[in-house]
């Protein structure tokens, strides 16, 4: 029985607990957030897979937990990875640190648990980054090894097209790597580095504890290969799991004029130009001079070849082809091919009423394709750069059609101010095509084609794949309220798009005098940079979002669009914006009312509303479709992984990312903490028990209180 | 239930019966027989049952050793050997992992 003063001594002490909690659980702070801070605006390294490696960061199950430090050079990562006396460090480094070197000491020493990199408004941003491999998705090409071509070789051998190029985003790394941009999270970091880690600028020693730590956490759920993820997550049904996904996107096709009936043998020009292009972290991915710079050539061509529409007889047809995926073994143009050649493209075929034409490589009379096109010197002139395969150019009919197609861009190229050249290698040979969409057309069937671009011989990009090839690389002035006063991008992209389009139109016409030059349009290209390269929430984003800008109204914010592939159902809102503007101009604007327009869909006949354009919204009919980048590898049953015939990427599964940042007391202080926490708990317990037992000693016992 | 009140031929049919149906895989029935007869079988004073009682509790304890010990091997040689295996592995499991090869 316990007694009456033990009893209001317990009662009082369970009311004080309930007190606390109270006040603590109403209006408190948790007491993770008193210790912790989160590091907000965080980019993490995130793993990929393909038939045979897994590439990319992970950190552990419950994140890596390290020391920060910060080295000024290399001398001072070598000094933490051999001398450092601490047992795990967090590395914080500047973009100008951010070099494979680092990377690779990091990786092979024991006590490097994570990297973050610090990129403020105002850092030095290096000279060079590259995260690519010297010769892009070799492998993949035309000139691959196994291929018995001359060029085999060639890359690296003679040429490295992106000699600057470290590999980094093939490297797999078993720790953490986070990018952080926001200023305020890298001050926070910098002023707890400052205050309680730091002696001076001038040591490469720390403090002595507490000292500043940071816990990244990243942790990727697939592992080893796409073949072994993809197998745990077919295979587990209890538990769906998300180990992984293909890398996947649609590729865009559009046709001056709708495709009906039987095609003619070389009846269709072809235009193309990549969609995509990627970083080593998750959410940033601008591709500004990779992929931005000809996606919107090609639009802006798009557009003016649909300004001409009724004003010839067109001899051949236009196709608009937007591939993505590209960065990824030529995902994109791939599947495409592999399509064509079953016969299941642009669709497979269904019922006879529901059908567009078959198109396959007998059909494309030449293909121009529209590569990285943004490094230019300024208002001068713009130079531009043209390359044929040396393979196919040997057989005279099409040797022939490509002198041809080079004639007339240097014709037409006058006219714009625009130099086109076709530039030799150092032993004054023609160079093979770099890497290019084109090239797994050829690995299909020989055709006459080009390939133009802003490099003679090895990339004028500094930042090919890198987070780093944005507005800046591209010396893009316009800005996002849309005066374009200084900027000179607009009016060099509009020089390449005007010549092209006069190229083709003349090319495609069946007068070819009668064609006149074709002027792509100045202002459209500007709106275009400022929405891709700065602001996806732009008006003509907005415009052209359709039904998307209700249903990802996350989207819409002020920062570069997004040039990442990513997975099925991942970001393909920009692809649908990008169908959608292509749509527009190429397509005619019908009668229609929204519900309207969104019915009656076959196959054959595309239809989208888009309901910010015009009074009440407008309906456009057009020839734009997507073409799903399946790659072969997904869909072919039993496909061989290892055989590396088809891309196999796939993007592994995580829950969170997110980088805290905390003071961390000597590791005896916290084994001391934790044993006198069992002790007291223990102690607590006897203490207790022994009071029990001894209760009717240690307690004077009252009388019981009488009935009233 | 309490053996203590049975009578001895009784105690000698369960113990027999927890014997045999142990032979069905069924290792945790040898356990229970081994430890919950071993005093019957060994530590009361003698009756003209105990014989086969020791029998069985005998057997029955080895018998759940070996299980055990072949489990545990098991146990210890597949999640070392998980990732070699590969896709047979993957599909003995039902819950695989996340983030380890």
């Amino acid at each position: 029985m316990i007694s009456r003063p033990a009893y209001i001594l317990a009662k009082m002490g369970a009311f004080v607990l309930m007190m606390t909690l109270f006040v603590t659980g109403g209006f408190g702070t948790r007491v993770s957030d008193k210790i912790y801070e989160d590091i907000q605006g965080n980019m993490a390294c995130f793993k990929r897979f393909n038939g045979t490696h897994e590439v990319g960061c992970t950190s552990d199950y419950f994140g890596n937990v390290g020391v920060l430090y910060i080295p000024k050079d290399v001398s001072d990562v070598h000094w933490a990875v051999t001398s450092g006396p601490h047992d795990s460090y967090i590395l914080a480094v500047e973009p100008e640190l951010f070099t494979r070197q680092v990377l690779m000491i990091a990786k092979n020493s024991s006590n490097v648990r994570g990297i973050i990199v610090l990129h403020s408004e105002d850092a030095n941003i290096p000279k060079e980054e590259s995260p690519a491999d010297t010769c892009p998705s070799h492998e993949y090409g035309l000139y691959n090894h196994s291929s018995s071509s001359k060029y085999a070789n060639y890359c690296p051998s003679t040429e490295a097209w992106n000699a600057i190029g470290n590999s980094l985003l093939f490297e797999s790394f078993n720790f953490p790597v986070f990018l952080i941009m926001e200023n305020q999270s890298i001050t926070s970091i910098k002023n707890c580095y400052e205050e309680f880690s730091m002696i001076d600028s001038n040591s490469k020693q720390l403090q002595d504890w507490p000292l500043c730590a940071l816990q990244l956490h990243s942790n990727m759920f697939g592992t080893t290969n796409t073949e072994v993820c993809l197998r745990r997550k077919n295979n587990n049904v209890l538990q769906p799991v998300n180990y992984c996904d293909p890398i996947h996107d649609y590729n865009i096709v559009a046709s001056l004029l709708p495709m009906e009936g039987d095609l003619q043998d070389s009846s269709v020009i072809v235009v193309a130009a990549r969609a995509d292009a990627a970083s080593m972290f998750d959410n940033i991915s601008p591709g500004a001079d990779a992929a931005v710079t000809g996606l919107i050539t090609l639009l802006a061509v798009a557009e003016a070849l649909g300004r001409q529409q009724g004003t010839a007889t067109m001899r051949k047809n236009v196709m608009f082809v937007l591939f993505e995926g590209e960065t990824w073994d030529y995902l994109g143009s791939t599947t495409m091919t592999y399509d064509m050649s079953n016969g299941n493209f642009p669709f497979t075929p269904r019922d006879e009423t529901d059908q567009v034409s078959q198109f396959n490589f007998t059909h494309i009379d030449f293909f121009l394709e529209l590569s990285q096109l943004g490094i230019h010197k300024g208002a001068e002139e713009t130079l531009l750069y043209l390359y044929n395969d040396p393979i196919s150019n040997e057989i005279p009919s099409l040797s022939a059609l490509n002198k041809k197609i080079y004639d007339v861009l240097k014709e037409k190229s006058k006219k714009f101010n625009v130099t086109v050249d076709k530039p030799v290698d150092q032993n004054s040979a023609d160079f093979p095509l770099p890497p290019s969409s084109f090239q797994s057309f050829l690995k299909h069937s020989n055709m006459s084609g080009a390939v133009l671009s802003d490099h003679a011989g090895k990339f004028s990009n500094n930042y090919y794949q890198s987070y780093l090839d944005d507005y800046k690389n591209v010396k893009f002035f316009g800005n996002v309220n849309g005066t374009y006063d200084s900027d000179m991008l607009h009016i060099h992209i509009a020089r390449i798009a005007s010549t092209v389009a006069s190229a083709v139109f003349s090319l495609a016409a069946e007068d070819a005098s009668s064609s006149s030059d074709v002027k792509a349009d100045e202002m459209l290209i500007s709106d275009l940079l400022v929405c891709f390269l700065r602001n996806v929430n732009c008006t003509l984003f907005r415009e052209h979002a359709g039904r998307t800008l209700q249903l990802y109204p996350g989207y819409f914010q002020e920062q570069p669009a997004k040039m990442y592939t990513s997975v099925y159902r991942g970001e393909d809102i920009l692809t649908n914006i990008t169908l959608y503007l292509m749509g527009h101009f190429l397509g005619t604007e019908i009668n229609e009312g929204k519900n309207e327009c969104w019915s009656n869909i076959t196959s054959a006949i595309q239809k989208f509303y888009l309901p910010l354009i015009g009074e009440n919204g407008t309906c456009f009919s057009s020839t734009a479709r997507l073409h799903s980048a399946d790659s072969p590898a997904f869909t072919i049953p039993g496909y061989d992984f290892g055989s590396g015939q088809y891309p196999s990427w796939t993007e592994s599964g995580w829950s969170v990312t997110k980088i805290r940042l905390f003071l961390k007391p000597n590791p005896a202080e916290e084994i001391a903490l934790i044993v006198s926490g069992v002790f007291l708990i223990l102690a607590t317990g006897i203490v207790s028990y022994w009071a029990h037992k001894r209760s009717e000693t240690l307690f004077v016992r009252l009388p019981e209180p009488a009935f009233c | 239930m309490d053996i203590s009140r049975m009578s001895n031929t009784k105690k000698l049919s369960l113990c027999r019966i927890y014997f045999f149906a142990g032979f069905a895989c069924l290792p945790f029935m040898w356990a229970v027989n081994a430890i919950w007869f071993l005093r019957e079988a060994f530590f009361k004073p003698p009756y003209p049952e105990q014989k086969q009682m020791k029998r069985y509790v005998v057997i029955s304890g080895i018998g759940s050793l070996l299980w055990l010990v072949a489990v545990i091997a098991w146990c210890v040689v597949f999640s070392l050997k998980r990732s070699e295996w590969g896709e047979v592995a993957d599909k003995l499991s039902f819950i695989i992992p996340k983030g380890v090869p």
